[in-house]
This record gives C-alpha cells, structure tokens and sequence, in this order.
C-alpha cells in the first residue's frame, strides 16, 4: 500500500517536475541547443509545433478513423448526449504522448464524474501508421490504470489515416509535424474538451490537468447538464482563461483589481478633501445624522474632511487585517494534532514595503493636519474680539460694545469672531463642538482662538478640561445670530464700550496719577503704546501686546521701561481678570485700535425692544 | 498535595509552606504570585469605581452619585488601574514568573531586591486604600496644576506620595530584569535567540528606569508646591502650569509604552506556539520594540496640542508621534503574517491574542487621528480620547494579561483550566468589550467631553449601550476570576509541555521545582524553532497538504 502511494506520490511529483521541464525543454533549451546545432529546416520544424485556439469550431464529426477492433466509424458516433475529451496523440510516442495520456488517466481518476456516465474520451493517433491492435493495447493499459468499471464503452481509442487525421488536427488546431529524419512527430501536448455536438469548448494544456479544471470545463461544455448545483455557483466565481488553459478564481482578480482601486480611490479621497475648502460636507453626512455632529462653522467641514478619510483608510486596513486574520486561521487551522506548519520564512521585501508605506501615509496626514491646526490658530485680521474669563465654574464674556454675558455667547453669522481667553483661577477649556472649536485657558496667560460660525442657532458650549466639583456643570450656549439680530441685541446692554468701562477703572484706581500722559511723567506714556515696540530697561525690546499690558498691570516688575523708575505697584489683588480686559481695551482705544475694527454697530432709525436669547440657559449663576 | 505519588519531586509551590514562607521568599515564581494576587485585588477595585461610574452615566443628570464623589471616582479608577494594575501587571506576574525560565536562570538578578519591589508595590497600594478610604482624591489620575496644587482639597499629597512610592517598585523591578537578562542567560542564548517576550521585557525594564524618575520628581514637586506655595506652577506666583504638563507627560507616555511593550511580547509568544511556526520577521519585530521605546520618550507633548504649546512644537510633536505608529503597525502585520501556513489552533490563550491584534489595531488606528494636529484639536478631552485608550489598553493589554494567564497557568499552577469556560469567558470579554468602547468613539466625535458626570441629553443612547455593554464586560472578567481558582485545586494536572511550545520554560515541571533546572541548560537552537513540512521528506510533505 505504501510502495503504492509513495509511487503515485513519486508519479505525481515527476508528472509536476516533467510538465514544468518539458515546455522549458521545448522553448528554452531545445531551441537553444538546436539552433546552435541545427540546420534551419529543423528549427522551423519545431517553431511550428503549438495548439491553435479555435474555440467553437466545429470538430467535422464526419471524419472517419479505425476503433480497436478494426471497425470503420464516424467520429461522430462518440458525441452523442455528452461532452467529449480529445487527446491527439500517438501510440508509439517515445515520452511525451504516454505523459499526456498519465496524466490524463490521473485526471480522470480524480473525477467524480465516470468516464462513459457523464461524459466520454477519444484519443486519437496522429500516426497514420498504427494499427488498431496496438490501439487496443493502450486501452487495456490506460484502463486498468483507470480502474473503474464500463469505462471500456466510454473511451475510445482511435487509428486512421493522413486525411481525417489532418482534417481534426486543423480542426482543433493541434500543429504538429513529422520530423522524416527521426522517424517521430514534433507535436503539441494538452487535451481538448468539446461540447455534445461537437464545438470545442476548452483546452488544457501541458501533461497535468487540474481535476477541478476539467471539471468545470466538461460541466459548461456540456452546458451545464451534468454537474450539482454547487457546481453551478462555484462557476460563477471562475472564469476560463483560454491564453493559460486555466480556470482562474475571479475572486482573485476582483481582489486584485479592488485593491487597486481601492489605493487610488484612497489617493484621490486625499486630495480632493484636503485641498478644498469644504462647505457641504456635511449634508453628506447627513445619513450619519445621529453619529455626526453639525458643522457650524467655516473650519469645521474641512476638520470633518480630515476625519472621513481617516475614517475610510483606516477603516479599511482595519478590515483588512481583521479579514487576513480570519482567512489566514480557518484556512491554516489545524487539522490533526500532528499537523506542521508549511512554511516559516520571511519576505523581506513585504517588511520593507510596510515599513516605509506608512511613513509616507502618516507625512501626507501629518501634513494636512498641520495645515488645518495653522487655519485654527491664525485668526484673519478683521475679527470681532470677544474676551473669555473663565472661572470655577462659569464663563464670562465681554464685548468689545460693553455687553457681559454669562455661560451664553452671542454672535453674528458669517463674520469671524477672536475670542481672547484666560482663566482666573485653574485650567479650562473652551470647547463649542459642533464649530470644531478648542483651546485651552490657562491662568496667567493669554491664548486666542477664533471661528467664523456659518448657521444661526444654538450650540453647545463645554468646559472640557477637568476643573474640579462642577466640571460638568460648567456648559453653556453659544448663540449664532443673523446680523440685524445681533446689532439689536447688542444694543440692549446698557454700561457702555468696553473700553469706557476701562476708563472708569482706570479713573478709579488712580492710574492716571502716574500715567498723566505727559512724556515726563512718572509712568509711561499710554497712548498709542499698544502696538509699538517698547525699550526695556535690560535693552531689549518688546511688542506691546496685551499679555505685556497684563504682565505691566499684575507684575510691572518684570519688564521695566527703559528710562522709569520701578515705582508702580502691583495690582495683582485688586483686578480680577475681567478688569485687567476692562483696562487692556481702555489702552488699546488709546491707540485708535477700534476704529480698525470696527465693532458691529447699532443701526439707525427706531430701535425695537432688545430680544433676550430665545432659550435661557437653564441653572442661574451665581458670579 | 497529590495522593498518587507520582510527584516525587518538590515543586516551588510545596516546597515550603506557611505564610512566612511566602512573605519572605525570594523566589521569582512565588514573588511572581504575590503580585498576580495583589494585583487582582487592585484590578476589581478599580474596575468596582468603572461600575459605579457607568451606572451614573447612565442617566444625563448626575443622580446616583454627588459631583464630587463621581470626581473621586474616575480619578480613583484612573491611579489605580494604571500604577497599581497596568503597569505592574505582565512585567510584575509574568516576567517575575517566566522571564528567568525563558533564559534558562535560577532566578532572577537580584532575588532580595525583588522581594523588596513586591513590599514597596504594598506600600504603595496603602497609601491609595488610605486615601480610598479616608475621602478620595478628585484631581484626575493626571494631577494637572494649578488644581491639584492650589484649588484641590482632597487628599493629593498622600496619593502623589502612594504613586512616588509604588514608582520605585517599577524601576527596581526594572534595573532587576535589566541585569538579568544582560547577565544570566544560559549558555549558547545571544541576544536574537531570546524569545521576544524577553525582548519586551527588556525595552520596557528601560523605559521603566529611564522615565519613573522623573514622574517620582514631578510628583514631589506637586506635593511641595501645595505645602509649601513655592510657585512652580502657580502663576500667580510666578509658575507655569504646562511646565507640569510637560514634566508629567514626558514620563506618562512612555508609561504607557510600558503599558503595551509586555503585552506585544506575550502575543508574540502566542501566535507563534499556536500557529506552531516562527515569528515572521524576528528581526524586524525585535527592533521595532526597541524603535517604540526610543520614539515613545519622543512624543509626549501630543498629549498638549491645545494647551498653549507652540506651533512648531506642536508640529514636531505630530510628526513624531506618527513615526512612533510606525513600529507598531510592523508588528501587527508580522504578527499576521505568521498565521499564513502555519499550522492554527485556537485554544484561549490564542483567542486572546487573535482579539488583542484585532482591537490594538483599531486603537492603534485611532491613535492616527489623534496625532492629526487639526482633528485633534476637536476630539482632544473628550470621549474619544477614553475610547482610543481603552481599546489599547484593556483590548489589547488587559486581553494579553489574559492570554498569558491562561497560557502559562499550567506552569504556574500545575494545573489546566477548563477550556470550555476559558473560550467562553474570551468571547464574552471580546464581545463586552467592543460594546463598552465603540459606542465611545462615536460620543467623542460628536463633543461629549472627558470625566463629565452629568451630560447634555442627546448622548444619552450611547451611554446606555456603553454601559450594557459594560455589564457584559464585567461578566466576562469574573469568569477567569472563578475558573482559575477552582483549577487551582480541581483542575486536570498538567503535563511539563502541555502546548508543544518551544521555549526553556516549557522544558521544566509543571510546576517548576524550586530552582528552575537541575542543570544548567545550553542553547543551540535559534528562537521558535518548530518543524516545518518544508524540513520533511517529499512524501511525508504531501502527506501534511491538505
């Protein structure tokens, strides 16, 4: 039993090694050899030995040929109800015909199908010199190595003469040619199955034939009249390829053809979300309605741009692994206890490639998250300024007209707005979702922020940097108004500019004892500083910006003017945050900043009752 | 211990009974329990405070527990189950039980010290159990100033303190692997015939030296300035609060590397015994570890991008936090790669590692969008910020506990686990898991901010799936809890190599005796050395294609 299947085994592994040697004998080698030994004629002997596609020609079932009994038939009689396999081949044949007929044999016992049940085999010799009887000996030979019974009415072995020879050999394109010198034929190898009536439906070539390759071929010759149902699925997912003799998987070439366009799908997602700017992205969005927040500001799609790409490529290589993982350990699974693993090499190649790939992806998503992080931090020059105080646990607003708000923010639409924040006591964060809106605020320090919000309503506000008891009581509403709206609303505060609060406090806390705003007096000149480069008394020079004005009001220690004498006192006890705003924007108007920018003024003509944000927020405050 | 006689040979485990004997031991296996015991505990003590916070979440107002006490909570959950479950929990178990067996040693370098990082880690946690107990702390795990310095007035300086203290259990353990792998490999052992596990071990024992330190100094600091107002964060006293956010960071990310590196190891170990193949790609994996390392001491100011950092520090913070992705995505498509052709069984330990790839992956990928200056500076404190984490440190490190539990339990306790429950307990965690998390992701993008007890209404559904599934989650962790104890006397015995894996620890008893090896073992063969059919002759090859 052993010697049986280690020679089967053998058989096989020589039938492989054979077909793979033979066509590289034939085109590679022999080629070489001879036309370095031979005369001319020979070689274009050999160049014309090759199987010619002519699928759906007609096999001329006229033909008549000799059986093993010597009997007169018409190749006809074999193609009645069933698919046809023919082997043109020849019967003394020195290797290469009984490699085709082993290897047909082979096939044919790996075949669920029974030769003569479902379908029938012709072999037939090329040799117009041979005889039935030794026709009748090949088929006592390839039948009992067939070994399945009332096969001997199914296969048949044919024998004829130059004409009806040729005229199937033309038919089916089978080019071969007598070499008179040696006395053998130069011929092509591969077998051919036909349908029912004659037409030839497929060609496999070599001396090794895939059994479910002909099966498939038998069950579409015969138009799918033999074969389960399985089968017929299975089809769908096949596909002849005629060039090869192979039935190819076209789930292979979907995948490969996926993920071809899968990269270039991916490419051109990159660029088109990351060079626009995007406005509508949103109402694509909106099947994802509930999962997706609005985007209510002009960043805001171009964030949600980034995102979905994200979204999309790694998504998909998420899938991916998952799927590789799940193909790869049912496929791979093991079977018995004893079973080995086939393989533990490396690809080099692959380690490289997924190695550098990402770092190429990674730097064009560095770089487009750094291009929208820059269009986040530059505010554009004409914003309306709005400071921001945040402090345990509420926020405070100040316009630059004077109103004050607390947790509500109200602006106008479509005009981009700087919020200036800063935090009175811990760290906060000012966090308005829906316009992809975050900063940090810090004690002690300014940082800016800005949006341009594109939909009048109503939007979240959070704090979103842990803060102690009422974190999560620390919300609020930003309120987005159309224009003539927001002009009424602002009219409805009642203490004046922002600015003109200012200069109450700056009355108040007697700043303008020293700053009198004569160049000697003993405080420094006040208008139009804000702006300006200042001399420090250490030689360096500083922009008068409002963290300097801050530092100058809580700590006038650490930047001494050049030329002053170190006599201003601290406030740092006696101003809080806001009124350290109150005093910066008092100075800034010294400078003419506000006519800059002009603020949103009242309109003219009869002023209508002030409309108080339509929903109130609903827990009062206590300042 | 056995009736039957057949274990004529002592084993760690009976060697010596009685509680002195285990309180005093310096044995690396025995130590190796003492963790694995204590860290339990932390485990469900601050998986206990997760519960409690998911069933507050369930509603949008803050009903069932006070602001202050859910604050308590989270910052609670946080501190323990990084210092006192994450960080120890593989090194500390596993690479206490394991790495000496790995390389063929008797114990580790410095059994004494060992013992000495077990008594600093108990410290350590009761320093926290006091604070549990006596009030709380509510500054959040990450101690951001000027809050925790000046504003808090709960019990930070005594946790700061537990935390000092437990850092010294990692870098004691630390410099103990560091030395031990360095200096007691058996002979024939270099450097690329060491299991990858070992390599883990060895980047993190670096990482753990390397940067508690400072995490131990910027502590102090913080209970300096709240006793004694010294200003270094305070800016009224002329102090910087990111100085803290630099300081911390710059030790949090790497421990978070610390965190994962172990686990990667453990999953390296287990996808190549359960696909009885060699890694694919040692090399490339070898050197990734080590590239996590060095990149993750590179990256922590991605953690700042909204906190008033430059710019351009922002930009290289970005850049670099992508390359460090880079290493990790190598082992994740070489820890795929070698399932093709090998030979695939799922036992638990395999699952487990099978769901760490999956759900380190799309923690990973996440991490891709966080490093993404501008989309960070949306989703940056909030919802999705806890799901990415999550994902990588309860789906991917927790799971790789578990798989390493389950994997090298025979040798720890002599004993198998029952396969069924163990399967079942994988599938429910997976499952509970993801329903816990995703729905997360998707609250973060839509604003839901970070440590919010109470929370505008229209988040409310996936609270509630978050916490369903929260509750399956917890479901599943208490089944290995139950099993594995009850193996511990009930469970079939178990043979020296139950897997069939390579590796020096499999060649001793299970359980080990005392010492490791009678003799001292020579190495000759590279790492994952099993068979191939490429290796049989031709017919025996064919007969293995299926």
């Amino acid at each position: 039993m052993l010697w049986e299947f280690s020679a089967r085994l053998h058989l096989a592994f020589i039938s492989r090694a054979v077909g793979a040697l033979v066509p590289t004998f034939w085109f590679v080698i022999t080629p070489a050899l001879i036309h370095a030994q031979t005369p001319t004629s020979q070689i274009s002997i050999i160049r014309d030995v090759r199987f010619e596609q002519r699928l759906n020609e007609q096999i001329p079932l006229d033909a008549t040929f000799r059986d093993e009994r010597g009997n007169a038939v018409k190749l006809g009689t074999y193609f009645r109800q069933k698919p046809v396999i023919v082997a043109l081949v020849y019967y003394n044949c020195p290797m290469l015909c009984t490699l085709v007929l082993n290897g047909l044999t082979e096939t044919l016992i790996e075949q669920k199908f029974n030769v003569g049940d479902q379908f029938e085999v012709v072999t037939i010799s090329i040799d117009p010199r041979e005889s039935p009887a030794l026709a009748q000996q090949k088929k006592n030979t390839y039948l009992t190595r067939y070994g399945r019974n009332g096969a001997a009415d199914g296969w048949h072995f044919l024998t004829g003469d130059e004409q009806n020879i040729t005229r199937v050999a033309t038919a089916v394109g089978f080019h071969y040619r007598f070499d008179p010198a040696t006395g053998q034929f130069a011929h092509p190898s591969g077998i051919i199955v036909s349908t029912p009536q004659g037409k030839i439906a497929r060609y496999f070539y070599g001396i090794d034939y895939s059994a479910l390759d002909v099966r498939f071929g038998l069950i579409e010759a015969a138009q799918e009249r033999i074969g389960s149902p399985v089968d017929q699925v299975l089809l769908l997912c096949y596909h002849y390829d005629p060039k090869s003799g192979k039935y190819n998987s076209l789930a292979m070439g979907l995948v490969r053809t996926g993920g071809v366009l899968t990269v270039l799908a991916l490419g051109f997602l990159f660029i088109a979300l990351s060079r626009k700017k995007h406005t509508t992205l949103n109402s694509c969005a909106l099947i994802l309605l509930p999962l997706f927040p609005t985007a209510a500001s002009t960043e805001a799609d171009n964030v949600d741009a980034l995102f979905i790409f994200l979204l999309c490529l790694c998504g998909l290589v998420a899938l991916v692994v998952c799927v590789l993982i799940v193909y790869f350990a049912v496929r791979y699974r093991r079977r018995s206890d004893d079973q080995l693993a086939r393989w533990a090499g490396t690809v080099s190649w692959m380690e490289w490639s997924w190695t550098i790939a990402p770092v190429i992806i990674f730097t064009g998503i560095f770089l487009w998250g750094v291009k929208l992080y820059f269009a986040a931090v530059r505010p554009p020059p004409d914003a309306i300024e709005i400071n921001v105080v945040a402090k345990q646990w509420m926020w405070k607003f100040q316009h630059p007209e004077g109103q004050r708000e607390i947790d509500e923010l109200h602006v106008p639409v479509g005009r981009p707005v700087k919020l200036r924040v800063i935090s009175q006591d811990v760290i906060h964060s000012f966090f308005v979702p829906d316009f992809r809106l975050h900063r940090d605020v810090l004690p002690g320090r300014y940082l800016e922020a800005w949006f341009e919000a594109t939909k009048p309503g109503r939007y979240h506000l959070f704090c979103s940097q842990y803060c102690g008891t009422d974190h999560s009581g620390m919300v609020g509403y930003v309120y987005v108004m159309e224009p003539a709206d927001y002009q009424r609303w602002l009219t409805g505060g009642g203490e004046g500019s922002l600015a003109s609060q200012g200069q109450k406090l700056f009355r108040h806390l007697a700043c303008n004892t020293c700053h009198t705003g004569d160049a000697s007096a003993r405080g420094p000149v006040l208008d139009g500083l804000y702006g300006r480069n200042v001399q420090l008394q250490d030689g360096s020079t500083i922009t008068a910006n409002e963290s300097y004005l801050r530092e100058s009001i809580l700590n006038p220690r650490a930047k001494l003017v050049a030329g002053f004498q170190p006599i201003m006192p601290t406030f740092q006890n006696q101003v809080d945050e806001e009124q350290v705003l109150e005093l910066i924007d008092y100075i800034k108007s010294l400078s003419g900043y506000r006519e800059q920018v002009p603020p949103v003024s009242a309109p003219e003509g009869p002023q209508p009752t002030p409309v108080q944000g339509a929903i109130k927020s609903s827990e009062s405050k206590q300042p | 211990m056995s009736v039957d006689g057949s274990e004529s040979e002592r084993d760690y485990l009976n060697v010596a009974y009685g509680v002195r004997s285990w309180l005093l031991t310096t044995d690396h296996k025995r130590i190796g329990l003492l963790y694995m015991v204590s860290l339990t505990l932390m485990f469900f003590v601050g998986g206990f405070m997760a519960v409690l916070m998911r069933l507050e979440l369930l509603t949008p107002q803050g009903d069932l527990v006070t602001s202050d006490t859910y604050n308590k909570l989270f910052t609670l959950h946080g501190v323990i189950m990084v210092w006192f479950f994450l960080i120890p929990s593989i090194p500390s178990v596993m690479g206490n039980f394991i790495l000496p067996l790995m390389i063929g040693a008797k114990d580790v370098a410095f059994p004494k010290l060992n013992l000495l990082s077990w008594y600093v880690y108990i410290v350590g946690a009761l320093f926290t159990f006091y604070v549990v107990v006596s009030g709380g702390v509510d500054t959040g795990w990450t101690f951001y100033t000027p809050f925790s310095t000046t504003a808090a007035n709960t019990h930070v300086v005594s946790t700061t303190l537990g935390i000092v203290i437990i850092g010294f259990s990692s870098i004691l353990t630390g410099l103990n692997f560091i030395v031990t792998v360095h200096k007691m490999r058996a002979p024939g052992l270099t450097w690329f015939r060491l299991p990858l596990f070992v390599w883990s071990l060895y980047a993190t024992s670096v990482i753990m030296v390397l940067a508690t330190p400072v995490l131990t100094i910027t502590l102090v600091l913080v209970a300096v300035e709240r006793a004694f107002h010294v200003g270094i964060f305070d800016p009224a006293l002329g102090g910087d609060p990111l100085l803290y956010q630099h300081f911390f960071w710059f030790y949090s990310h790497p421990a978070v590397y610390i965190m994962i590196l172990p686990g990667m190891g453990v999953v390296s170990e287990l996808i190549t015994c359960f696909s009885r193949k060699k890694i694919f790609g040692y090399n490339f994996v070898a050197f990734a570890t080590l590239g996590i390392a060095f990149f993750g001491f590179l990256v922590w100011g991605h953690h700042m991008f909204v906190s008033g950092e430059s710019i351009y520090a922002a930009m290289t913070f970005s850049f670099l936090s992508y390359l460090v992705a880079v290493p990790s995505a190598i082992k994740v498509f070489n820890w795929t790669a070698t399932l093709y052709k090998g030979s695939v069984s799922f036992e638990t330990p395999m699952l487990y590692a099978l769901g760490f790839i999956g759900l380190f992956t799309i923690g990973g990928l996440t991490g891709l969008f966080l490093a993404a200056l501008g989309l960070d500076v949306h989703v940056h404190d909030t919802y999705f910020v806890i799901a990415h984490f999550h994902y990588i440190m309860v789906g991917g490190m927790v799971m790789a506990y578990f798989g390493g539990l389950h994997y090298w339990w025979p040798k720890i306790s002599g004993r198998l686990y029952p396969e069924g429950w163990a399967k079942l307990a994988a599938l429910i965690i997976f499952i509970g898991f993801n329903l816990t998390f995703f729905p997360q992701f998707i609250l973060g993008y839509l604003g839901m901010p970070r440590r919010y007890h109470a929370y505008a209404e229209e988040f409310q559904v996936l609270n509630v799936m978050s916490t369903a599934g929260a509750s399956i989650l917890g479901v599943g962790y208490l089944l290995p809890f139950t099993y594995l104890f009850w193996s511990m006397r009930y469970g079939r015995k178990a043979s020296a190599n139950p897997w069939q894996a390579t590796g020096l620890e499999w060649t001793t008893p299970s359980p080990p005796p005392g010492h490791n090896f009678a003799v001292t073992p020579v190495v000759t063969e590279p790492p994952y050395n099993y068979p191939t059919t490429e290796a049989l002759p031709e017919p025996y090859r064919e007969a293995q294609v299926v």
